[in-house]
C-alpha cells in the first residue's frame, strides 16, 4: 500500500535525518532497512522534485514513493510477523525522537544547542523548522491518541499525508543547501507546509 | 447592596470571599470578554512574528534551567512584558490562559508541551499556542470554551451573572475608544431601573473609568489596584 510505504519512510525523517534521532527498541533492524529505503528516496526525490508550491514537491515525492513501495511493503511484513501494527508502532517511536529534539537542549556546534539558536532569533530558516517540527509533534501525538494499537483509516490517511509532508520538508531543505533553491523560496515554501500540516 | 465587577477587576484581582457581601457580573462583562478574546486571537495570529521575537529578546539572556516555567507562569509573564511593550489587546490573551483552566487547551498543553518536559520553554509554548490557534476549529471555538471557564469560576467564588437585555445597548453605542466601559455602565444602569435598586457599586481596575461614569451617578465607582 503506498499510504503505509510513505508513513514508514517519511515518518520522523526530518527529526532522524537532520537531529541524528534514533529509534532504540527491538524493532531496530527492520527500521534501519526502513532508513536505507529512505536514503534512495531522497536521492531520486531531489533529482526529480521541484516545484513552486508544495503540493507540486508532495505529489512528486509520492511517486517517487509509490516506485518503492514493494520493497518496503517487504520490511512492513517482518513487523507484521511479529503481531506489530507498524503505523502504530512507527508513530509511537517519532513521537518520542521529537519529543527529545523539541527539548531544544540537542547540540548543534560551536558549543551551543538548538535552543540557544533560535533564542538567538539570527537563523529564519531554524525558526521555520522549530515550527514544522512542533505542527508535526502535535499532530503526531493527536492522531497517536486515535491508534492505540492499530491505526484506524481516518488516522492512516492523516499519517500518510503529514508523512510525506515530513519528508518534502527534509527534501525542501536539502535543495536549499544545495543552492538548487534560494532563501526566499525556502522559507515561502515551509510557511506553506506550517499550514498544511496544520490543516490537515 | 449588590457589589458589580468588570471585565478589568474580573480577570486582573483576586476575588476572595468575606469583602463584599455580594459581588455579581452583569452578561454583558461576558460579551466584552468574548469580544476582547476574539480580537486578541486574530492580533496574535497576525502579528505573531513580532510577539516571538520580542519573546525572544525577553528570554535570550537568562540561563536555558530559568527559562523554563509551568504554561500558566509562563503565560503570566508573557502577559506582563507584551502589556509593557504595547501590546495589552494580546496580553489579554495570556491573562486569561495564565488566570483560568480552559478545557481542551489544557489537555492539549498536557498531551504535548508537557510530555516534553515537566516544565516548558517559552519558545514552545508560543509556537505551540501559535498553531493551536491556527487550526480552524480551535480559533472559532475558544472564546467559547474560555467563557465555560470563566463562568465555572464565577460559580466557584459565588459571584453572581445577572442577565442583561442588551439588545441595542451595544449597536447604539458609538465605536469610541471608552465604548466598552460604557456598555458595562448601561447595563449596571439597566439592572438598576429594572430591579429599582437606588444604588450600585462598580469594582475596576481602571483609573478612568469614574469619569467615564460620571453621567451614571447612581453607580459608585471604587477603583482598585491590584495583580492576580
Amino acid at each position: 500500500m503506498a499510504g503505509e510505504a510513505a508513513v514508514a519512510v517519511g515518518l520522523g525523517a526530518l527529526a532522524e535525518e537532520e537531529y541524528s534521532t534514533r529509534r532504540v527498541n527491538e524493532l531496530v533492524q527492520s527500521y534501519r532497512k526502513l532508513q536505507e529505503l529512505r536514503w534512495r528516496i531522497l536521492q531520486d526525490a531531489e533529482k526529480e522534485a521541484d516545484g513552486e508550491d508544495v503540493a507540486e514537491f508532495v505529489s512528486k515525492i509520492a511517486a517517487v514513493i509509490r516506485r518503492y513501495a514493494h520493497q518496503i511493503d517487504e520490511v512492513l511484513a517482518e513487523f507484521r510477523t511479529l503481531g506489530i501494527d507498524p503505523l502504530a508502532a512507527n508513530l509511537e517511536s517519532v513521537i518520542e525522537e521529537y519529543a527529545e529534539v523539541l527539548q531544544l537542549d540537542v547540540p548543534v556546534g560551536g558549543g551551543k544547542t538548538l535552543g540557544d539558536l533560535l533564542y538567538e532569533g539570527q537563523d529564519e530558516v531554524l525558526d521555520r523548522l522549530h515550527e514544522i517540527m512542533m505542527a508535526l509533534f502535535m499532530k503526531y501525538v493527536e492522531i497517536n491518541k486515535l491508534c492505540g494499537h492499530r491505526c484506524p483509516p481516518e488516522a492512516k490517511q492523516k499519517l500518510e499525508k503529514l508523512a510525506t509532508l515530513e519528508l518534502a520538508t527534509y527534501i525542501i531543505y536539502n535543495l536549499f543547501r544545495k543552492q538548487k533553491i534560494d532563501k526566499n523560496v525556502l522559507i515561502k515554501l515551509l510557511e506553506e507546509t506550517v499550514d498544511e500540516i496544520l490543516s490537515t | 447592596m449588590i457589589t458589580f465587577i468588570d471585565v478589568g477587576y474580573l480577570i486582573n484581582c483576586k476575588h476572595d470571599k468575606g469583602q463584599e457581601a455580594r459581588l455579581a457580573v452583569t452578561s454583558c462583562v461576558l460579551n466584552v470578554i468574548k469580544h476582547k478574546i476574539e480580537k486578541a486571537l486574530h492580533l496574535f495570529l497576525q502579528k505573531f512574528k513580532e510577539i516571538k521575537t520580542i519573546i525572544r529578546s525577553y528570554y535570550l539572556n537568562i540561563p536555558s534551567k530559568r527559562r523554563l516555567g509551568s504554561p500558566k507562569e509562563i503565560a503570566r509573564k508573557i502577559a506582563q512584558f507584551l502589556e509593557h511593550k504595547g501590546y495589552a489587546d494580546i496580553a489579554f490573551l495570556f491573562k486569561l490562559i495564565a488566570r483560568y483552566d480552559i478545557t481542551d487547551l489544557e489537555e492539549r498543553i498536557e498531551d504535548t508541551l508537557l510530555r516534553l518536559r515537566s516544565k516548558a520553554e517559552p519558545i514552545n509554548f508560543i509556537t505551540f499556542l501559535h498553531h493551536y490557534f491556527k487550526e480552524q476549529n480551535n480559533y472559532k471555538i475558544f472564546p467559547n470554551k474560555a467563557l465555560d471557564s470563566i463562568r465555572k469560576y464565577l460559580q466557584q467564588k459565588k459571584i453572581e451573572i445577572i442577565e442583561i437585555d442588551d439588545r441595542k445597548l451595544w449597536i447604539e453605542l458609538e465605536s469610541e475608544t471608552d465604548r466598552e466601559d460604557r456598555y458595562q455602565l448601561l447595563c449596571i444602569e439597566k439592572y438598576k431601573q429594572n430591579s429599582g435598586a437606588p444604588e450600585t457599586y462598580l469594582l475596576t481596575t481602571d483609573h478612568k473609568l469614574p469619569n467615564t461614569a460620571q453621567p451614571f451617578r447612581n453607580i459608585k465607582v471604587k477603583v482598585v489596584d491590584c495583580q492576580a
